[in-house]
């Protein structure tokens, strides 16, 4: 199998369920083995409060770190930042906007995609 | 693009799915309470989910019931994008 473009969408609150960790878990798995796919990560919903620059990351962090190393982009959906009354000075640095105008087109640049 | 859709990810899916000129949603599970108003593509419910919370008489003309073969064909059949 050759290297796929795989999207991970995030749409459940990021704490009380294990779901976003294992995103986060899973998207190493996913850029670590022999294919070397690649991974692009969407917090949308209740998913972005997760975007928060105080969020405790702590739990995923070493993932994190992992993703970066290989320039995994992590978007949040900004209209959803803001209905949560989330402004820009609390979102974390390497979190990029997204319009929610602009999401289908991740969608349909995947191979495949999970949610979690 | 087929959409299989559970109710606390319905909001997120309807808008992507809105987006997509192509889209074909089927509601799974407690999806099956989500709004079909809110999707604008061909929009299909699971039979079973639907008669065990008793709303197979309910159903609005837009959603067409569909079996588990159905749901096996339109996934071999689509690119499916997974909000259940």
């Amino acid at each position: 199998m050759a290297t796929k473009k795989l999207l991970y969408h995030f749409n459940r609150p990021p704490y009380g369920t294990v779901f976003q960790t294992e995103g986060w878990r899973a998207g190493v798995g996913a850029i670590a083995g022999i294919d070397e796919h690649e991974v692009v990560i969407l917090m949308q919903g209740d998913g972005v409060y997760y975007a928060l620059k105080d969020a405790d990351r702590k739990e995923n962090l070493g993932y994190e770190q992992t993703l970066k190393k290989v320039d995994t982009k992590v978007y949040a959906v900004s209209e959803d930042l803001e209905k949560r009354g989330i402004s820009l000075n609390e979102i974390a640095p390497d979190i990029t906007l997204i319009k929610a105008s602009e999401t289908l087109r991740l969608y349909e640049e995947a191979d495949f995609n999970l949610d979690w | 693009m087929l959409y299989l859709v559970d109710k606390p990810n319905g909001e997120n899916a309807a808008r992507v799915a809105n987006m997509d000129s192509e889209a074909k949603v089927v509601l799974i599970k407690d999806g099956v309470y989500l709004n079909p108003i809110d999707f604008s593509g061909k929009l299909y419910a699971m039979e079973d989910d639907l008669e065990i919370r008793g709303l197979k008489e309910r159903l609005s003309g837009k959603v067409e019931p569909i079996d588990y073969a159905k749901l096996v064909d339109l996934i071999v059949d689509n690119k499916v994008i997974n909000f259940a």
